[in-house]
């Protein structure tokens, strides 16, 4: 006897395929999807349910409902449609009567994110990514003019050699100043962290104040402290914390405590003092744009891996790689009269292949990336964001702000001490050799690095309290002299239940009065 | 060969999902082509304009005569593709059939199924057995949705792609059930349990695959956990 769904019966494949088209969540599920392959904008209630009618009573046939939506008003009236790579390949040669000559369609579609057969997973491709050349995407190009995004990096690229640069690093699930940097010598400490607290040797001593030690995985960091390099921002809060991790997050991305805030606090200062056209300026080293990079006036863009732009897929050698490009390059320029919304795709395509051949010098031919440094990075994917983001610094890309993540995730409540220490000295060895990556290619003065973390522990080990480190990595004195505050933590600020200590720093008023000048220096 | 089912009802009549009453021009007809299929051919879209919406999706809908492509077939480097064999080839067969086919929908409807019951040929590994699972997304893609799902259950590229050829008795694998449910008819949230999904798992079971004959599935009782 089986059981699904309630019902109990003789069940062979068939009646299972049978169970789940007559499940209730069933035609919902399969109007919205169909729909959403054919309208942008989701249909509202009184359309979805007369569509599910439609279906149900068709006998859960495909050819009424797809009628109802083809003849749907939104599909005339709504909004324009991304196509998908495939389809705006195939309608090229449709358009112009023209045929299949030049296996360069593959790699076409596969640059740009859909080789037929090969989906990414099970889930199909995603239609929601306006991915260009599978790892760039910008963010609010589609209000640019056409070329605009090209010409605009060269000239900043040209003009922009020594703009400032800073970059953010979200290290995810509550880094708190008690971990980190401890009160060795402190009773209180020991008693509220029985499980958690260090012993009173382990990590060097804080140089800032000597009743505090790193915790040992930091040693990396704690020696460019001792350099002038570093500066430590401990036990940040906000007024009546909010102690769920994602509006922590938030609240720090957006830089208010306003969970509706949709722009980044980086964002806003892009919208102040970024270009209208170059999306270079806002870098989100991540698959997903990171909030505080969001911006409200100025395009952005992120790029996964400077990597990403070799051509490392399905067994492609070099030889057709460069076929690649010039395949890609073509096709950018294939259309340049009709419709305005092919000219802008074939544009950004074009866009794409432009900055995709400055980003692949970096690729050698072995497809791995050579970024020409003497810096020791850890061989992690981390290490290589950052030694891929020294490279593009050195090059000259006209990039103001960066936001990564950091790798791990800290929030474990089961064996956290180790998967903290793990984490963090991966963190610190890679910000270190970024430091010194930035140094040997004369940088340091340009780029200010700060890493951070949405959430602490309250100082008793069982319960949480909001908090944040910031650690602005700069090698010129003025940088890390005008934002240090090394006023560190005491266990003995705590009210008397321990939930709690006093905020030695308010994130929101010195970023914002810091930032904002310090950006605009050259 | 599969035949459509009947069409039972048509949503013209006794449907209330709001229709199109706007002006049918060129340009409509040329945004209903591109959702529909992959734009207009030359000047297609004035022809379909004449025709008005109502003609023009039924045209779409219920294509007359033979499946033909037209124009000339395509050449790689003087020579014909090869689809079964040559890597990428797959894909321009595909590409080829989206240009030049006199059914737009049918090809187009062929991609949302290639999207929705999504394979690949990374994991099953023989472009024979994917161009096959296309073509019953091409030959199915309008009808039952019901038939569709049956089909695709027993499909070689699925059956291999999620593991559905190592469910044996015994070891019920849970990665198509699971995929059936959550991403292929009901949703992440359909409400089921984890007993659900295995007892899913079980019910397919015994379905082997033959590469050698490019995929036609089999059924043999012996492995079987329950009666069919």
């Amino acid at each position: 006897m089986k059981v699904v769904f309630g019902k109990v019966g003789a069940l062979n494949w068939k009646s299972a395929v049978k169970l789940c088209i007559e499940h209730p969540k069933h035609a919902p599920y399969f109007v919205n999807k169909l729909w959403g392959y054919f309208i942008s904008v989701p249909p509202d209630d009184a359309t979805r349910k007369a569509l599910e009618v439609v279906y149900v009573r068709s006998g859960h046939n495909v050819r009424p409902v797809l009628s109802a939506i083809l003849k749907h008003p939104l599909l005339y009236e709504g909004p324009r449609m991304t196509k998908s790579p495939v389809v705006y390949s195939a309608g090229l040669l449709r358009i112009r009567g023209e045929r299949i000559t030049t296996e360069d369609w593959i790699w076409v579609d596969a640059m740009a994110g859909q080789q037929l057969f090969y989906p990414p997973n099970v889930s199909g491709w995603n239609d929601d990514s306006r991915s260009l050349g599978a790892a760039l995407t910008v963010y609010g190009a589609a209000a640019l003019a056409p070329r605009a995004l090209d010409e605009a990096i060269a000239r900043a690229s040209a003009a922009g050699r020594n703009d400032r640069v800073l970059v953010t690093i979200f290290a995810p699930g509550g880094w708190d100043s008690l971990s980190l940097l401890y009160p060795s010598g402190d009773g209180r400490y020991r008693r509220l962290r029985p499980t958690l607290a260090l012993r009173s040797n382990e990590g060097r001593k804080f140089s800032g104040d000597s009743r505090l030690h790193w915790h040992p995985s930091f040693e990396a960091l704690s020696h460019l402290h001792d350099h002038g390099r570093l500066t430590v921002f401990p036990a940040l809060g906000y007024h009546h914390p909010d102690q769920s991790h994602f509006t922590s997050r938030h609240f720090w991305e957006v830089g208010v405590l306003d969970s509706r805030q949709s722009t980044g606090w980086l964002g806003r200062l892009l919208d102040v003092i970024g270009d209208e056209d170059n999306a270079m300026q806002g870098l989100s080293l991540d698959s997903s744009l990171m909030p505080s990079l969001a911006t409200y006036r100025v395009p952005v863009a992120t790029l996964t891996n400077t990597t990403d732009y070799g051509f490392d897929s399905h067994n492609v050698s070099d030889v057709t790689g460069m076929l690649l490009q010039d395949a890609i390059g073509s096709l950018g320029g294939l259309i340049d009269d009709g419709d305005p919304f092919q000219r802008k795709a074939s544009q950004t395509i074009g866009q794409a292949d432009r900055l995709r051949r400055q980003l692949g010098r970096f690729v050698g031919e072995d497809g791995q990336a050579h970024y020409n440094t003497k810096a020791k990075y850890p061989e992690t994917d981390f290490g290589r964001r950052l030694a891929g983001l020294a490279a593009l610094l050195h090059a000259g890309f006209p990039i103001r702000a960066v936001a990564l993540q950091a790798p791990g995730s800290y929030d474990t409540h089961s064996d956290q001490p180790g998967a903290l220490a793990n984490g963090a000295k991966e963190v610190a060895d890679c910000l270190a050799a970024f430091q010194h990556d930035l140094e040997l290619r004369h940088l340091g003065g340009r780029v200010v690095t700060l890493l951070w973390s949405e959430f602490g522990r309250r100082a008793s080990a069982t319960r949480w309290w909001a908090s944040s480190l910031g650690w602005p990595a700069a090698s010129t004195a003025t940088a890390t002299s005008s934002t240090t505050s090394t006023s560190a933590p005491s266990t003995r600020r705590c009210s008397s239940t321990g939930s709690t200590w006093t905020r030695t720093g308010f994130f929101r008023t010195r970023r914002s009065s810091r930032v904002s000048s310090w950006s605009r220096r050259r | 060969m599969v035949r459509d089912p009947p069409f039972r009802v048509d949503v013209e009549t006794g449907s209330a999902v709001p229709v199109y009453d706007g002006r049918f021009g060129p340009e409509e007809a040329e945004r209903l082509l591109w959702r529909a299929g992959f734009g207009p051919r030359g000047g297609e879209e004035y022809a379909l304009a004449k025709k008005g919406l109502h003609r023009t999706v039924e045209s779409l809908l219920h294509p007359v005569g033979p499946d033909r492509l037209i124009g000339k077939p395509p050449q790689v480097d003087g020579h014909a593709i090869a689809p079964k064999d040559a890597f990428g080839h797959d894909h321009l067969w595909w590409l080829d059939r989206m240009v030049r086919t006199s059914r737009p929908l049918v090809e187009r409807m062929t991609l949302v199924w290639h999207d929705w019951f999504a394979t690949s040929n990374e994991t099953v590994g023989d472009q024979r057995i994917m161009l096959q699972q296309n073509e019953l997304f091409r030959t199915l893609g309008l009808g039952s949705f019901v038939g569709l799902a049956m089909r695709v259950t027993i499909n070689p590229a699925m059956l291999l792609y999620l593991n559905g050829l190592n469910s044996l008795k015994g070891a019920p694998n849970q990665n198509y059930a699971r995929e059936l449910m959550e991403l292929f008819t009901a949703g992440v949230d359909a409400g089921y349990s984890e007993r659900d999904v295995h007892e899913q798992a079980r019910a397919p079971t015994g379905w082997t695959t033959s590469t050698a004959t490019a995929g036609r599935s089999s059924a043999s009782g012996a492995r079987t956990t329950t009666t069919r």
